[in-house]
């Protein structure tokens, strides 16, 4: 623990030079603007700005894109107090008394509070992460390719599993994933395959050329699809009255702002869109709890502190498994993991060891992220209200060219604007199939690693497949696979057995 | 035909592909296995997975309000293909226009495609991002972006 601290310590010596602080303030600043925008969500921010980073070294680049992530959880919650539009889908159920503060005039303390929870919890969150991310990179050491393979099993089904939509259709996308992973040289033999004789493949499917088409020009077109009343629409911004909340206002709140971070710490280590998955959490807890629980969905702080102290406590605990396993639990960090290999860090249990610098300069670079965040939303928040005042026929084309020259800097290809191109039609056409586009990013990104484990573990077992059952880690990954695979399915036929029987009493 | 269905063939179809394509190479055994094994492998998982979301598809019952949301969700297609069509000849200009006038191209045609129609105030609009996004990339950031027929 105490050596934990003092590379902490050190961790700020990384973190507080000028760049970094400069990097640090940029990714705050982007994140929140992008979370405040509609549909612009952590992920398509991430994506989109991914290019942006090329020209930094590895810690800077990450300081940035960890800022704009939960950058954009703090902005979600500006659209959901203000005008009842959540940023991004975390921020749903701020929605619900967040809304209804700002309606009662009460706009200023529920905006104030959000900012004051998020930090708090943040914080706390991060104390979780120094502690927990060595510890668990130290434990996963003696992981060897079976336990890794099955780890990545684990992740794709658990991912799969939580998603929102079907699981058959999240394990197809994942699927697709790892196809289009395959693309370019085999990671074991060096020979090309899918790549039809063209040089530009063999290098694979650029990673960045399918996180911004999914992600930016899938929701660019998905917009343009509407009516263009839409385009025409501008929102009048509520004013802001008092900002600050009162002291019966914290005194409320803080027991939820507390309950919260703990909470999301817990659900933010468990793979899934984790934030999500929090806020509900704490929302139910708070209004169990309750000594008024008559007053949520009419207008009650720890309705609004709760969710989202929950959902910035969750978007840090995901930073473990990440950093440690190398594995990403959420969508927003399957990106992340992308941007970390695009800047040559692997991350995985040895990453604490060689790169301290980078890891600890990260973490400590979330401490002032979370202070610039605080200083950030306090005052400025109505400054960020008001982009959304930009009219949509303006926003889309730039965000579009927004788009085009990102990946051009990427490797300037024009190659590569087509691919991007191509990957936002598929965007497109998934969301109107009711595909979600997560599941494929992360087949993309760990599709090479499995085949690698897979293949490693076969060749050290002679193409014994017990070698998966038989180490008792890997064996622990496999059976919390099959529960994440078949329960969900016992409880819908259970469900739909029950439905049935009530029809057929009722018939 | 229903949603289900269009992405249960898509896919399948997709896994088909990758089987026969993948089976092209050497695929060797589980001991030691070859460039197409794995590729093979998810193709197979892949054509697991669609045949049950055609048969839903085909066979299964219409949700309750289906047809009612399918409804709501058809928008202006047209806009989606002329704002690709847009950008697409863009692209192609991009090389040999540079990224100055590309900038403008694009920003002017879009926003015009999205109801901005009045061609002064969208082009001096689009001029004056085109020339912030020129300063920002090509001036601070030192991107090296295609210099064009103008050589900015």
């Amino acid at each position: 623990m105490i050596e934990s601290l003092n590379q902490l310590l050190q961790g700020f010596g990384t973190a507080l030079t000028p760049n970094n602080v400069f990097y640090c303030l940029m990714g705050a600043i982007v994140g929140t603007l992008i979370g405040v925008l509609p549909g612009l969500g952590p992920i398509a921010g991430i994506a989109l700005l991914i290019p942006a980073t090329y020209g930094l070294n590895p810690t800077s680049a990450i300081i940035m894109l960890a800022g704009i992530y939960y950058g954009a959880m703090y902005g979600g919650s500006t659209t959901s107090v203000l005008l009842n539009v959540p940023g991004e889908t975390a921020s749903v159920i701020t929605c619900i008394d967040g809304y209804k503060m700002a309606q009662k005039g009460r706009a200023g303390p529920a905006l104030a509070i959000c900012a004051i929870g998020s930090f708090i919890a943040g914080t706390i969150a991060i104390f979780g992460l120094v502690f927990f991310a060595p510890l668990l990179a130290e434990a996963a050491l003696s992981f060897g390719p079976p336990e890794f393979f099955s780890l990545m099993v684990f992740g794709f089904i658990a991912l799969s599993n939580v998603t929102g939509g079907s699981l058959t259709k999240s394990l197809v996308m994942a699927i697709l994933g790892m196809i289009i992973g395959t693309i370019g040289l085999d990671p074991v033999t060096g020979d090309a395959r899918f790549t039809f004789g063209s040089a530009y493949l063999l290098s694979g499917i650029e990673f960045v050329a399918v996180a911004i088409g999914l992600f930016g020009i899938g929701e660019v077109l998905a917009n343009v699809e509407q009516r263009p009343e839409v385009f025409e629409q501008k929102i009048v911004v509520p004013r802001l009255r008092e900002l600050y909340p009162s002291l019966s206002d914290l005194k409320r709140s803080i027991g939820a702002i507390l309950r919260a971070a703990v909470l999301g710490f817990g659900v933010g280590l468990i793979p899934g869109p984790a934030p999500v998955i929090a806020t509900y959490a704490s929302y139910m807890v708070e209004r169990k709890i309750s000594k008024h629980p008559e007053e949520f969905g009419q207008g009650a702080i720890e309705g609004v502190a709760g969710p989202e102290s929950a959902n910035n406590s969750a978007c840090q605990a995901a930073f473990i498994p990440l950093f440690a396993l190398g594995i990403p639990f959420a969508p927003p960090t399957a990106i992340l993991l992308g941007a970390l290999l695009i800047h040559g860090i692997v991350p995985g249990p040895t990453m604490i060891k060689e790169h301290p610098t980078f890891f600890w300069g990260v973490i400590a670079s979330m401490y002032i992220g979370n202070f610039v965040l605080l200083l950030l939303n306090l005052p400025f928040v109505p400054f960020f209200a008001n982009i959304l005042r930009i009219p949509k026929k303006i926003l889309l084309p730039l965000v579009m060219l927004f788009c085009i020259t990102g990946m051009f800097t990427v490797n300037n290809s024009i190659y590569d604007i087509w691919i991007m191109l191509l990957f936002g039609v598929l965007g497109y056409v998934l969301r109107k199939l009711d595909y979600e586009g997560a599941p494929l990013l992360l087949g993309l990104v760990l599709g090479p690693k499995l085949e690698v484990a897979f293949r490693q573990s076969l060749m050290l077992s002679h193409g014994n497949f017990t070698i998966f059952i038989s180490r008792p880690i890997s064996l622990s990954f496999t059976v919390a696979a099959l529960i994440f695979l078949f329960v969900p399915l016992f409880f819908r036929m259970v469900r739909r057995n029950r439905a049935i029987k009530k029809l057929g009493k009722e018939g | 035909m229903k949603k289900e269905t269009t992405g249960g063939i898509l896919f399948l179809v997709i896994g088909l592909i990758t089987v026969i394509l993948s089976s092209r190479m050497h695929l060797g055994d589980f001991r030691m296995a070859g460039t197409g094994l794995f590729p093979f492998c998810l193709g197979m998982v892949l054509i697991g997975l669609s045949l049950p979301i055609v048969f839903r598809g085909l066979f299964g019952e219409r949700k309750e309000g289906e047809a009612e949301i399918d409804a709501q969700h058809k928008g202006h297609k047209k806009n989606v293909f002329a704002f690709l069509l847009f950008t697409s000849v863009s692209v192609l200009l991009f090389n040999s226009v540079g990224f100055a006038i590309f900038s403008f191209l694009i920003l002017f045609s879009l926003m015009w495609l999205l109801g901005f129609r009045d061609w002064v105030r969208n082009g001096i609009l689009s001029l004056l991002v085109a020339t912030g996004a020129y300063m920002v990339f090509v001036k601070l950031l030192k991107i090296p972006l295609p210099k064009g027929i103008i050589g900015l």
